[in-house]
């Protein structure tokens, strides 16, 4: 039966009649609205409560009274009114303050992902190595990802001396803020208006990158100048800063008194005041090279964003650092597992 | 802004090679979807069919296909290019996929239902059966193969039914480019012993029906 040729394979065939499409298009949604791991419907403490809020500060929006639960934990402390650039200025001064830490060491951080529609809680564990030499461990819904680039598929025994990581810290970012802004209008990708786009860039960009802290520091002050970004609520868990477009409003966290960055979120809100110049929609028509996924997005008419749907005040993503520090290394009880 | 319009765009596409894997790579990894896009018409049948000859299976290959790119894209920090070309990733990502079949199912489960549940296509009664004539001329291929170990069988799979060269194998694999001269040199001459019914030579995890689906422990 098998002489000197191995046995081969049937010829290729193409994807049944419109399945290309409806896996592309799928693929396009994922990337568009789920650029963080998944997560579950979490019930947000102190929405209700913000609202409240909202009428002592006049830079507070009011947020829609819509919480699905309310924790006795979440509701309003002592309200300071601030503006969104105070509290973002506030936040580059601490961001700045950091350590650079020793370029043998590792950064360390444990983060929580959750999504509304989907019914787990994503947590993460990673160990970065800060001048990118050392190998890196990433664990993220128990699964675990060895970080080392010279080799596709590391094993922790056999890390070579240099991994050819990336640095444990962005560094292409500008550290000055007028070119930090610019850089946000210039690199942020998509079809959304300018001002969506740069500020959506932000909330991508810290939503898991680890910044060096200038860049930090000046990607925070930078937010501040970005039009339709407004202060959302304070509660005793964190300050919610936010831009909303087209039904979902994406927000950067910080923490009270502190304004140490806390995550990043996103909520179902229909607040229409902030409505910015240029741009196309999310998905337009016309991004859809496949007539059947263009006529589909068509029929769909999608101008809102994925959750937009959603009752108002409903928390759709959120991304929140629970532990974040530096270590000298990986612990050894982590590289031993298999 | 700066972005060209839908006409000049059209342009670039009737007198400009098209972008290299690279460029839209950098694109994408940048968060461009549509380059993305691109990528994936441009690879998602190769990564099918690959797939496929893993499993004999054109509806698993369907959505193993989609977990690849979505993997890939949820993995992009650690994405790199080999060559010039994104495809031994792919094969890489593709291999993973291929062992950890249940898990990857599971991760990305929310996003495979939602494909699902797009509406179906008519379904042709010819293309229907082409492909379960392959299912089956696909399930003997790799009855065929079975003595061999998987790390062999996928080398085989890579070099011979992809045609990939020993160093875009390396790559997927991430292997050194001796070592795939060597398996792949072990699986040919077990192939030819095969030929013989002599199967007692120790190599007993290739004996599983299902190589391909095991799960590693984790």
């Amino acid at each position: 039966m098998i002489d000197q040729t191995p046995p081969m394979p049937p010829a290729r065939q193409d994807m049944p009649a419109g399945r290309h499409a409806a896996r592309r298009t799928a693929l396009m949604t994922e990337m568009s609205t789920r650029r963080r791991a998944p997560g579950h419907r979490l019930l947000f403490a102190g929405l209700g409560a913000a609202a409240l809020a909202g009428g002592v500060a006049a830079a507070l929006v009011a947020v829609p009274d819509a919480a699905p639960g309310t924790d006795p934990d979440g509701g309003p402390t002592m309200v300071v009114p601030m503006s969104a650039p105070q509290v973002l200025d506030r936040a580059a001064e601490t961001a700045a303050r950091e350590a650079e830490p020793r370029p043998g060491q590792y950064i360390y951080r444990a983060a929580e992902s959750r999504g509304f529609d989907t019914p787990t809680v994503v947590r993460e564990q990673s160990w970065y190595s800060v001048n990118g030499k050392g190998i890196g461990l990433k664990i993220e819904g128990g699964q675990r990802f060895w970080v080392c680039e010279a080799m596709a598929r590391p094993a922790p025994a056999k890390a070579p001396a240099d991994c050819g990581n990336d640095p444990a810290y962005r560094r292409d970012l500008p550290i000055d803020v007028k070119a930090m802004r610019a850089y946000l209008y210039q690199k942020a990708p998509g079809p959304m208006p300018p001002d969506v786009r740069a500020y959506s860039f932000v909330h991508e960009i810290v939503s898991g990158a680890r910044l060096a802290p200038a860049a930090q520091a000046a990607m925070f002050k930078a937010t501040g100048t970005l039009p339709g970004v407004k202060l959302v609520e304070t509660t005793k868990k964190h300050i919610a800063v936010g831009q909303t477009w087209r039904g979902v409003r994406e927000e950067l966290l910080f923490e009270p008194g502190t304004y140490r960055f806390l995550g990043t979120r996103t909520v179902a809100d229909p607040d229409r005041s902030f409505q910015p110049k240029g741009g196309k929609d999310v998905a337009d028509p016309k991004d859809f090279s496949d007539p059947e996924a263009r006529a589909r997005a068509s029929k769909e008419g999608r101008t809102a964003r994925y959750g937009a749907d959603q009752r108002p005040g409903t928390p759709l993503l959120s991304w929140m650092i629970t532990d974040q520090r530096v270590v000298d290394a990986i612990p050894p009880e982590q590289l031993k597992k298999p | 802004m700066g972005e060209p319009n839908g006409r000049t765009g059209h342009k670039q596409v009737m007198t400009n090679e098209p972008p290299a894997d690279a460029e839209l790579w950098g694109r994408a990894r940048n968060g461009d979807e549509r380059a993305f896009g691109e990528l994936f018409d441009r690879h998602s049948r190769t990564v099918y069919n690959y797939c496929f000859r893993r499993t004999a299976d054109w509806s698993a290959a369907e959505d193993l296909t989609s977990v690849v790119f979505m993997e890939t894209w949820r993995r992009r920090s650690q994405v790199r290019l080999s060559a010039d070309s994104l495809l031994p990733w792919l094969y890489g990502v593709a291999g993973n996929v291929l062992r950890n079949h249940r898990r990857s199912l599971r991760r990305h489960g929310a996003a495979l239902e939602r494909v699902r549940a797009l509406p179906a296509a008519v379904d042709d009664a010819a293309a229907a059966a082409a492909r379960l004539d392959a299912e089956h001329e696909m399930r003997a291929v790799l009855d065929s193969i079975r003595r061999l170990n998987r790390k062999d069988q996928e080398v085989l799979a890579l070099c011979v039914w992809e045609g990939l060269g020993y160093a875009e194998a390396a790559a997927a694999l991430g292997v050194p480019v001796g070592t795939v001269r060597s398996r792949l040199a072990r699986a040919r001459k077990r192939l030819r012993q095969g030929a013989e019914p002599a199967r007692a030579d120790g190599h007993r995890r290739g004996d599983r029906p299902t190589t391909l689906y095991t799960e590693e422990a984790s």
